[in-house]
């Protein structure tokens, strides 16, 4: 049953990793934070870790979303004089800041959280099938 | 039988003496298992002291804490029905919109699922056994 704790422990950490990456598509051109403030949206990274709860006594272990972690990139300026979120003053004054995500990036590594959510789902397929075969002894 | 014995981690009878089916040689070979039989149906008529005795023909360690089969189908039970209401309470919290994981929850019904199979060959087996002890003339 280890195995599937640690497969699911994994489905849950993918699923992080989607929710983050639509986080950071969704907010592509959100310019203001939450309150109303200029303030560029900056993209969001998930960081996994080696869960020692998940598992067993012999070293197998699962996996955990540790944190989010916020990028730190320079937004993106586009000159906007009008816009009533236009930088004031300074070297960018009449500049608009935007976030700075990379919608391939995102979509590549979108791709990448799917197949790996798809892999931990075979391994489940497969000790969930080791376990019905076991049973296959007393029948 | 030895299957059952096995999994239960119950040692075979330590003689044939202990059982009542040894006065006929024809079913020599079976004589054995009634006495397991009623080892494992019931403490009630289990067997004395000498039963934790080393002698053990599959090598299975016998801990001593181990019960009688009893108590550990009775566990093994409740085990399989905790499970099964931990399943049916987190699909109930994901059908009525709660934030729970669909993989936690789904893996938890497959878990339930998994213990019950278990639990259910285990009982197979066992009634196989009596059974084929019903059949035993004497």
């Amino acid at each position: 049953m280890n195995a599937l704790d640690i497969s699911t422990s994994a489905l849950v950490a993918q699923r992080v990793r989607l929710d983050t990456i639509s986080g950071n598509l969704a907010n592509m051109s959100s310019i203001a934070d939450e309150n109303g403030e200029a303030n560029p949206y900056q993209a969001r990274q998930v960081v996994f870790a080696v869960d020692e709860s998940v598992g067993d006594r012999n070293g197998a272990a699962g996996v955990q979303v540790r944190e989010i972690v916020t990028d730190d990139a320079d937004p993106l300026y586009r000159y906007q004089p009008d816009h009533p979120l236009a930088i004031r003053d300074g070297q960018w004054k009449g500049y608009v800041a935007y976030p700075n995500i990379d919608m391939s990036t995102q979509m590549v590594d979108a791709l990448e959280a799917t197949r790996a959510y798809e892999a931990n789902l075979g391994v489940m397929e497969i000790s969930k099938n080791m376990s019905q075969e076991t049973l296959g002894i007393l029948a | 039988m030895s299957g059952i014995r096995s999994i239960a981690g119950i040692s075979p009878p330590p003689s044939l003496a202990a059982t009542p089916a040894t006065s006929n040689s024809d079913h020599r070979t079976d004589a054995p298992v009634p006495a397991t039989l009623r080892h494992l149906v019931g403490p009630a008529t289990s067997h004395p002291a000498t039963e934790t005795s080393p002698a053990n023909a599959a090598g299975v360690p016998v801990s001593p804490a181990a019960g009688s089969f009893t108590e550990i189908l009775g566990g093994t039970l409740s085990d399989v029905n905790q499970m099964q209401s931990g399943a049916d309470l987190a699909v109930q919290k994901m059908l009525t919109g709660e934030q729970v994981s669909q993989a936690e929850v789904l893996t938890a019904v497959q878990k339930a699922d998994l213990a019950f199979r278990t639990m259910l060959q285990i009982r197979n087996k066992l009634v196989e056994a009596y059974r084929d002890l019903q059949q035993i003339q004497i």
